[in-house]
């Protein structure tokens, strides 16, 4: 989105219209969507997280102090909501080690069935992705988004400094290379 | 060595795998669309002030509860505030509120999609039980034409 695009549509947004607003859920809702499921949320909570973070946006639209930063706000505001449900008792999923690979593989399990997953490579892949660290997974997840945030709102919303968005990504793409081929799948 | 073609090459590879695995689903979408209508048109809003689910973060390790409890503050700039006491019982939620300065009130939980009514009684005390979970907000009217929404919590 060009500058000055998101405040213009934000102030229509606040005036009521619709297809604005429309525009704004469009640009951003893959932004929030990845941060709340690299979270891991179940799928109930993380609608109800992301639905918290669009009702909180429409409570501030006549006061955002950087509406160009309206990303890195979505986002963070869905790291913090996921957070709280994560520490409310009664949806918290456990997050000690061991699970970890199990609770990141329930989608995929389901999926294979269902033909989304199309051979084993994907298969390894979503397996290797699964036995990085969060913050890599978080990072990918959030640069993967469509359309893809700007460094601006990635660095917002993980506190990382810009100049170390790269350097981080790099790595994190070096580490899932080597547990795809771990996996026994050759990487390029 | 790799090249950064190699990594933009994983990157999208691996998009494109998030993408079919864990697409947004419809509803979510929907939900984002409909929030608009939800814009505040004539009440004040008392923002979040306090929440005790964000005094820490998160322990690795830490496993859930069978129950729980959690306490919210919600202000407006002029001091009015309400105290919410969430009680978290498996899928139910149940809500214990005091209005300040007291007084009563016709309180409205609002979710998105359904409104619950309840009263505050002369000391401004209010409960909601057998919520289902998900986001809220509360409004509250008062005896003077005074009329107050929370920011929206998941609870």
């Amino acid at each position: 989105m060009r500058p000055g695009q998101i405040a213009t549509l934000i102030n229509a947004a606040a005036g009521g219209d619709q297809d604005a607003w429309d525009a704004v859920v469009t640009q951003f809702q893959g932004l929030v969507w990845a941060t709340v499921r690299s979270y891991r949320l179940d799928d109930a909570a993380s609608a109800d997280v992301v639905q918290t973070c669009w009702l909180r946006l429409v409570e501030n639209l006549g006061k955002l102090r950087e509406p160009e930063r309206l990303g890195g706000w979505l986002a963070t505001t869905a790291r913090r909501e996921s957070l709280r449900c994560l520490r409310t008792a009664g949806r918290t999923v456990p997050v000690d080690d061991e699970s970890v690979f199990d609770r990141a593989a329930p989608d995929v399990v389901r999926d294979l069935d269902a033909d989304l997953v199309r051979d084993e490579r994907d298969t390894g892949l979503w397996r290797a992705f699964g036995r990085i660290s969060d913050r890599c997974q978080r990072l990918l997840r959030m640069l993967t988004a469509d359309p893809p945030p700007s460094y601006e709102d990635v660095g917002d919303t993980l506190e990382m400094p810009i100049g170390s968005i790269g350097p981080t990504r790099q790595r994190c793409l070096d580490r899932l290379r080597v547990e795809l081929v771990a996996e026994g799948i050759a990487s390029a | 060595m790799t090249t950064p073609r190699d990594e933009d090459a994983l990157l999208a590879e691996l998009g494109g795998l998030i993408a079919r695995v864990d697409p947004i689903p419809a509803e979510v979408t929907l939900a984002a669309r409909s929030a608009l209508a939800w814009r505040r048109m004539d009440a004040e809003l008392a923002e979040l002030l306090h929440d005790s689910a964000l005094e820490a973060e998160p322990l690795a390790g830490v496993r859930s509860t069978a129950g729980g409890w959690r306490t919210l503050t919600f202000e407006t700039p002029d001091g009015f505030s309400i105290e919410l006491e969430v009680t978290v019982e498996r899928s139910k939620r149940s809500l214990m509120g005091q209005i300040v300065p007291p007084g009563p009130a016709r309180v409205l939980v609002r979710f998105p999609g359904a409104d619950i009514p309840s009263r505050a009684d002369e000391l401004g005390r209010f409960q909601v039980t057998d919520l289902r979970p998900g986001p809220i907000s509360l409004r509250c009217e008062m005896a003077d034409g005074r009329a107050i929404e929370t920011g929206w919590v998941t609870i």
